[in-house]
């Protein structure tokens, strides 16, 4: 080599870790200031108002509030974070992050509503403590492992998945629209598999979004509480399964930066998410079991004034 | 004609949209008393696909030019125009099952679809790239959220169904919303008709 031949020196090496966690900051707070998620976020603490008169019991059903305002929202809120995010990252051209690098960012937005279905849940749970339901709710009927399994999956586990289910969308489609669409779909299934169907009560805890008790009804009484077959345990973990098989199914869709280990964990994670399912269908409650309190209503709907 | 209506309305979108809201209704219909939030996520579906048409992939071409403004406007409305004659022509095919409110009910969609687009309307008059999409992205699945949770439903019953919920207060309800759309619908027809005008 030439004395006169320059020298070039190579790029201090950047960890890896300081980069994603930095996006994962700035994606955190962009999931925290979306429209969306905001209104979903207000409904939601709207819902909590009738706990400020200290005499009303948690209502159990309330649940959905959250599932409904922060998951199902988070669904169509993710999507377009990740869609914007590529937009950008195509528009800036080649860039020292990585698709993996973003999709782990986004992945870690998904905390942030998770954290307000976690307080969510556990306002409930407080005021479940204090205040109880009363005896002819299916709650009386059941532990308090039962409700808190119920309660976390319904409304705080719910609030992730949601946002994942968003990030694993918009990896694997690029047309917008299907957000939407997936949002009405996840609504109108939970429709039918949320437990009021009676020849479905033991397959509908293979959905992501259903009940485990409520109003249900029997032909005599059409507002008596039922609490239905499975194991609410069995199936949090069961959804916990297909939130981290979402989370790597996001991020295996970068090819050039899969990691082998990231496939052994796939399978493992959906061998374990059946056994849970299994778990969650024929474990626990083995019948439905009918409040023996009666509703006193007599027609669907609880009457009216 | 053909060429426009083809590159202007994201007619996979309206299909699918179309053949949600039959389905959405029909299933609403047959099962009230567990299905309603589903008549709720069509109401949705008709407001969110409204307002999507606005994004038109013709448009920075097209509204420059005023004598062909008025024509995409008319296309990208066509869109809304079809959606609210599924919602109205389902209605009409299951009035029998649907509560004893069917004015109400069919203005719900069709309110949705002036709304939707007006709102992406106004928003492509702005310039805002993929305005529509981002207001449907944001209407859809809070409407949706709304029709599942029904919250202060004694107050606000935005989608009411039982015999003894609010009807009478619903019905202002919707008439508030649809004055509220054919201002801003009718704001953006005045604006079309001033950019057509010759300038001094």
């Amino acid at each position: 080599m030439s004395a006169t031949s320059s020298v070039v020196e190579a790029p201090t090496p950047v960890p890896q870790t300081t980069g994603w966690r930095t996006l994962a900051r700035i994606e955190c707070r962009r999931y925290a200031t979306r429209p969306a998620f905001l209104i979903g976020t207000v409904l939601a603490v709207a819902a909590l108002a009738p706990y400020l008169d200290p005499s009303t019991p948690a209502d159990e059903l309330s649940l959905i509030v959250p599932a409904a305002t922060i998951g199902l929202v988070g669904v169509v809120v993710s999507a377009r974070r990740v869609w914007d995010a590529d937009r950008c990252a195509r528009a800036g051209g080649p860039t020292a992050r990585t698709e993996r690098d973003r999709t782990l960012a986004h992945l870690t937005a998904c905390l942030v509503p998770f954290a307000v279905g976690v307080a969510f849940v556990a306002v409930t749970l407080a005021r479940y403590a204090t205040e109880p339901p009363g005896p002819d709710r299916y709650t009386a009927l059941v532990s308090n492992a039962w409700v808190v399994a119920v309660f976390a999956s319904l409304g705080a586990v719910s609030c992730l998945g949601g946002p994942i289910l968003g990030v694993v969308l918009a990896r694997r489609t690029s047309w917008q629209p299907a957000a939407l669409l997936t949002a009405v779909g996840l609504v109108a299934v939970t429709i039918v598999l949320q437990g009021l169907f009676e020849p479905l009560r033991r397959i509908r805890v293979a959905w992501v979004w259903t009940y485990w008790g409520g109003p249900f009804g029997t032909p005599s009484d059409p507002e008596r509480h039922l609490v239905l077959v499975g194991s609410p345990g069995w199936w949090l973990a069961y959804l916990l399964c297909l939130c981290a098989i979402g989370a790597l199914v996001a991020l295996r869709h970068d090819v050039e930066h899969a990691r082998p280990r990231e496939r052994t964990a796939l399978v493992v994670l959906s061998v374990l998410a059946v056994g849970c399912l299994l778990g969650a269908m024929w474990l626990g409650t083995p019948e439905t079991v009918v409040s023996p309190v009666e509703s006193g209503a007599t027609s669907w709907g609880g009457g009216g004034s | 004609m053909r060429l426009v209506v083809g590159r202007s309305l994201p007619l996979a979108l309206l299909a699918w949209s179309a053949t949600a809201v039959v389905a959405l209704v029909w299933a609403a219909s047959q099962w009230p008393t567990v299905a309603w939030p589903l008549h709720g996520a069509a109401v949705a579906v008709v407001l969110g696909a409204s307002a999507w048409c606005a994004d038109d992939a013709l448009a920075p071409v097209v509204d420059v030019t005023p004598r062909a403004a008025p024509l995409a406007v008319a296309v990208r409305a066509g869109g809304a125009v079809a959606l609210a004659l599924t919602w109205v022509v389902v209605h009409l095919g299951r009035r029998e099952e649907l509560p004893p409110h069917l004015p109400l009910l069919v203005a719900e969609g069709v309110v949705a679809a002036l709304a939707g687009a007006a709102w992406g309307q106004r928003a492509r008059r702005r310039r805002e790239v993929g305005g529509g999409a981002r207001a449907a992205l944001v209407a859809v699945p809070v409407l949706m959220a709304l029709a599942l949770v029904r919250p202060l439903s004694d107050h606000l019953p935005l989608f009411p169904l039982w015999p003894w919920e609010p009807w009478g207060r619903a019905a202002v309800l919707w008439a508030t919303l649809a004055v509220a759309a054919v201002a801003v619908a009718g704001a953006e027809v005045r604006h079309i008709d001033r950019a057509r005008r010759p300038r001094r």
